[in-house]
């Protein structure tokens, strides 16, 4: 995958709105094989952080009850252009990810 | 669910009458025509004037804004042509992320073979602006040729590899392709011969009605039908610029879909004959279909 987010950002009224496309399979752990009877394993995205001048403005914890490859929609007031954005999540698998854009 | 083009319509005749040769060409199967609308196809887009008129809401991204207004107003959302949802271009859909994949895909086979991208490109050093040509009549091949149909000819005859029309490979391979036209307009040569034949071949089609319904593509979306008025809480809309944005991420299927894959959803619809992305008659009303969207610039990736 050429990156593992992708982050869209729109400066309205002095707040940021932003939109984060993670792209996770989002797998809850009930779906199973049709063939083999086994469940695919759990694998989705626990904790979300997002960060602005590396002050924390968001920290979610998402579960497998969130799509896949999900879009994360949140608005920050106050954020100015050239702020530096950065988005990090951490799946139950213990893999991560990171991206930084700046505020547009 | 939305409903893009709503119905379209295709005929069975031209397979019946070659088929059978005992059958004069007189006994063709008997169909109803749907009244012609008189369409100019050099005209492109513009040739909404006078036909549905809304082409003035629409034209550009700074006419759909002044009249964004609209959106969510059942009586006037229609006039849009949709063509709101393409404002969303910045916002994020897993359209985006198809033109990734359609790009490593892409990179992955012409690794294997140059020969693939310099296939695709049709001897071209870049894909850039490409898509905007298509559908185009490929001498070489002595056929109408697709984005969808370019791409799977390419991975057939360089890469002897299955990559056919409809199938989400090939769809994220042809956004990838269409997404580096976008913003450029649409320019299908119908000043080529066999374009042009393709052209009313497709036209024909248009109108002619079929299935159980009996219904034509301009049942529905031609003046004096019933573009504009309701149709199970839909309102069809214009037929002209709708090429334009496919392939698209279509959220209520949750899937990509290629033109062709659309006409099919709407043969389903209109429950007639079931027939496959790829054929001859999807051919030739993609050749209509995207002469209507001529001048229109290419918007993918786009969801609807």
């Amino acid at each position: 995958m050429a990156e593992p987010m992708k982050i869209r950002t729109k400066l309205v009224d002095g707040s940021a709105h932003i939109a984060v496309l993670m792209i996770h399979p989002m797998e809850t752990g009930q779906r199973k094989d049709p063939r083999s009877g086994q469940a695919y394993p759990a694998h989705f995205i626990q904790n979300v952080t997002a960060t602005v001048n590396d002050k924390a403005v968001l920290v979610a914890q998402l579960g497998p009850a969130i799509s896949k490859n999900p879009l994360l929609g949140f608005r920050v007031k106050g954020a100015k252009a050239g702020d530096k954005l950065a988005i990090s999540w951490e799946d139950n698998k213990g893999e991560r990810a990171r991206a930084e854009a700046a505020i547009a | 669910m939305r409903l893009k083009f709503g119905t379209l319509a295709i005929a069975a005749v031209a397979s019946l009458a070659s088929a059978a040769t005992v059958i004069a060409a007189g006994d063709e199967a008997y169909r109803e025509h749907y009244p012609q609308a008189r369409i100019d196809p050099a005209r492109g887009v513009n040739g909404d004037i006078g036909f549905s008129d809304t082409l003035p809401y629409w034209r550009n991204e700074e006419e759909v804004e002044r009249n964004a207004k609209w959106v969510g107003d059942p009586n006037e959302q229609w006039k849009l042509n949709w063509k709101f949802m393409d404002l969303d271009r910045i916002d994020l859909h897993p359209g985006h992320l198809a033109v990734d994949e359609g790009e490593a895909m892409v990179a992955k086979l012409t690794k294997r073979n140059p020969a693939f991208f310099s296939c695709l490109a049709d001897g071209a050093a870049k894909l850039d602006g490409l898509a905007a040509g298509y559908p185009k009549h490929d001498a070489t091949l002595g056929r109408i040729v697709t984005v969808e149909s370019r791409i799977e000819h390419c991975a057939k005859t360089v890469l002897n590899e299955d990559i056919r029309q409809g199938t989400p490979p090939n769809n994220k391979i042809a956004v990838y392709f269409k997404s580096l036209s976008a913003g450029t307009p649409i320019r299908v040569d119908i000043g080529d011969g066999k374009v042009l034949e393709a052209y009313r071949r497709g036209e024909k089609l248009f109108y002619v009605k079929t299935g159980q319904l009996n219904f034509a593509c301009a049942s529905c979306h031609v003046p004096g039908s019933i573009m504009g008025h309701k149709l199970r809480g839909e309102t069809p809309t214009t037929p002209f610029a709708d090429a334009a944005h496919y392939p698209t991420y279509r959220t209520p299927v949750g899937a990509l879909e290629s033109i062709q894959e659309r006409f099919a959803r709407c043969l389903g619809q209109m429950r007639t004959a079931q027939i496959k992305p790829g054929d001859p008659a999807f051919m030739d009303l993609e050749v209509f279909m995207t002469v209507l969207s001529n001048g229109y610039p290419v918007s993918v990736p786009s969801a609807r």
